[in-house]
């Protein structure tokens, strides 16, 4: 077997798809052979690099946005003439599908991705000594898309929600503070000073709270309190009233 | 594998969407998915739809049928809105409706979409849901739950079991609960029908409080500015506390034994003749009915509005 037969069929042999006797011949070739040794091992060193890249994550729009353009060609196609979808069916290029096309081109641009950094990996390392793993550059984290940051959109509405609706328990807890203030005055200092250790607590609990149902709840904790100790004098009497 | 059947109700999904007739401008798309458990019976069922209604009805049946209904100005906007549905082994689910977000994304505000969802679940299932604006009802559900929101409305009819209800502006409605029961609110009102279990708990800041067929043993009313008014009956040995700094308090009750009332308000009017009644520090003080009977207690006050007790013997 020779050198130039070897080299097409390295990446086949490294990915294990080589059966029988073409992986043996491949194997017993790149033992008496150094230089086609050197470049399977390049490559190997190579698929381990790509392999370590983090994943990126598509735009959350862009499934979203494939759908709709499938949808619109699929309305075009269905608004042809009978005659001219007939006409189609004899296109070679009716057989690939809208979706099969679209894989097929994501295919292709992943292959010209890995081309293309093959081809840097082979300029940076032809002056390096043979078995000299190459090194890979520092791996360039793309920005992560813009959040939207318009007020005016659903979703920043939502993730505004929850914040909106721990102002309105805040705005009732100083509202009833207010009322607690008006008590105070009828309260001695031990049953002030348990009021305010309380509230205290209880507000401790809202400030290391989860933003959302957790802190809704720890509110919820304090307005009753509140509502307990204005109403009902519940700091006031507690010594006075029956346990139930 | 333990949830094919789970699996094949989902992928069945698509196939009961269907486009529904709707109002000019706008896109309305209705789905339904089925999901039967392969093994016990679904008992949690926990549901977060900011974007609109839910309702949760019960019925003799172990599937879970979600049908959902999502409104939008265009497709664009209506590819947004998603219903994500979490099936765990453990025998919960949890559904939740989000709006996907993006850089490219046409924006829309919060008025123009919308997704419904109805839901008919087993009846020993336990609801925990949350709404931001839209209703949140649930009925003929035997396991109680947990009903949280912002400024929707909250509607509870045949329910057995735990239930706490929270709402910041929006009504609460609760009719023929079985079990115990906390709801609150800040600035709505709460309205209890045929209330029967261990504990009552309700309050409401800014809002008043009427409750009709009360029978809880343990019943714990509070309103800072509404009005209170309770029918029901007092049980044996049971306790009634209503509260209110700014509203009135009005009860009328049907008692089985004695009951040992304390009232406090600007004005108190406890009707009946008591066999004793007592003034001290503010309080009037008043025992009807035999004392050797097994006695209830109950405490009204009002700081500012007036108190007033009707007993029927």
């Amino acid at each position: 077997m020779k050198c130039e037969d070897v080299r097409p069929k390295l990446t086949a042999y490294l990915d294990g798809e080589l059966e029988g006797d073409r992986g043996s011949a491949v194997r017993g070739h790149l033992r008496s052979c150094e230089a086609c040794r050197t470049a399977s091992n390049d490559e190997a060193a190579l698929r381990d690099g790509l392999r370590a890249l983090p994943t990126l994550d598509a735009p959350s729009g862009m499934w979203a946005k494939i759908q709709t353009q499938l949808a619109v060609a699929e309305i075009a196609d269905s608004e042809k003439p009978s005659w001219r979808r007939a006409l189609a069916r004899w296109n070679p290029q009716h057989w690939v599908t809208p979706r099969l096309a679209l894989a097929s081109g994501a295919v292709a641009v992943i292959f010209c991705v890995w081309a293309w950094r093959y081809s840097q990996r082979e300029r940076e390392l032809a002056p390096q000594t043979a078995f000299h793993l190459p090194q890979l550059p520092a791996v360039v984290t793309p920005p992560a898309p813009a959040p939207v940051t318009s007020a005016d959109d659903v979703a920043s509405e939502l993730a505004a929600m929850p914040k909106t609706t721990s102002d309105s328990y805040a705005a009732a807890v100083a509202e009833l503070e207010q009322l607690a203030t008006g008590e105070r005055a009828a309260w001695s200092d031990s049953q002030q000073k348990q009021f305010d250790a309380k509230i205290a607590e209880l507000k401790h609990d809202i400030a290391t709270a989860d933003e959302g149902r957790p802190r809704h709840r720890a509110y919820r904790t304090l307005i009753r309190y509140l509502e307990r100790a204005t109403s009902r004098d519940e700091v006031a009497f507690a010594d006075t009233r029956a346990t139930p | 594998m333990k949830f094919v059947l789970l699996t094949l109700g989902l992928l069945a999904a698509p196939a009961f969407a269907e486009p529904t007739p709707a109002a000019k401008g706008e896109v309305v798309e209705r789905s339904r998915v089925e999901i039967n458990p392969a093994g016990h019976a679904f008992t949690n069922l926990a549901v977060d739809n900011p974007l609109g209604d839910v309702r949760v009805e019960g019925y003799d049946g172990n599937a879970v049928q979600i049908e959902t209904r999502k409104h939008a100005p265009d497709d664009d906007t209506l590819d947004r809105l998603r219903v994500s549905l979490v099936p765990a082994a453990d025998g919960s689910i949890r559904i939740a409706t989000l709006v996907d977000n993006g850089k490219e994304v046409k924006h829309v505000s919060r008025s123009q979409v919308r997704i419904d969802l109805v839901i008919r679940a087993p009846r020993k299932t336990r609801v925990d849901a949350a709404t931001s604006a839209g209703t949140l009802s649930i009925e003929n559900l035997d396991a109680g739950g947990e009903l949280d929101s912002a400024s929707g409305s909250i509607s509870v009819k045949n329910v057995a079991g735990e239930l706490l209800t929270h709402s910041v502006s929006g009504p609460t409605s609760l009719v023929q609960v079985f079990g115990s029961v906390d709801a609150a609110t800040i600035s709505s009102n709460v309205d209890l029908d045929s209330i029967n279990g261990e504990k009552l708990v309700a309050s409401a800041t800014k809002g008043r409080i009427a409750g009709r067929r009360v029978m809880s043993r343990d019943i714990e009313l509070t309103t800072t500015d509404g009005k209170i008014v309770l029918e029901g009956e007092i049980a044996l040995h049971g306790r009634l506390v209503v509260s209110s700094v700014h509203g009135d308090v009005d009860v009328r009750l049907r008692r089985h034994g004695a009951i040992n009332v304390r009232a406090r308000g600007g004005r108190v009017d406890l009707g009946q003749p008591a066999n004793l009644i007592e003034h001290t520090a503010g309080w009037t003080v008043a025992t009807l009915g035999r004392s050797s009977d097994p006695m209830a207690s109950i405490e009204l006050m009002s700081k500012y509005g007036a108190v007033s007790l009707a007993v029927i013997q």
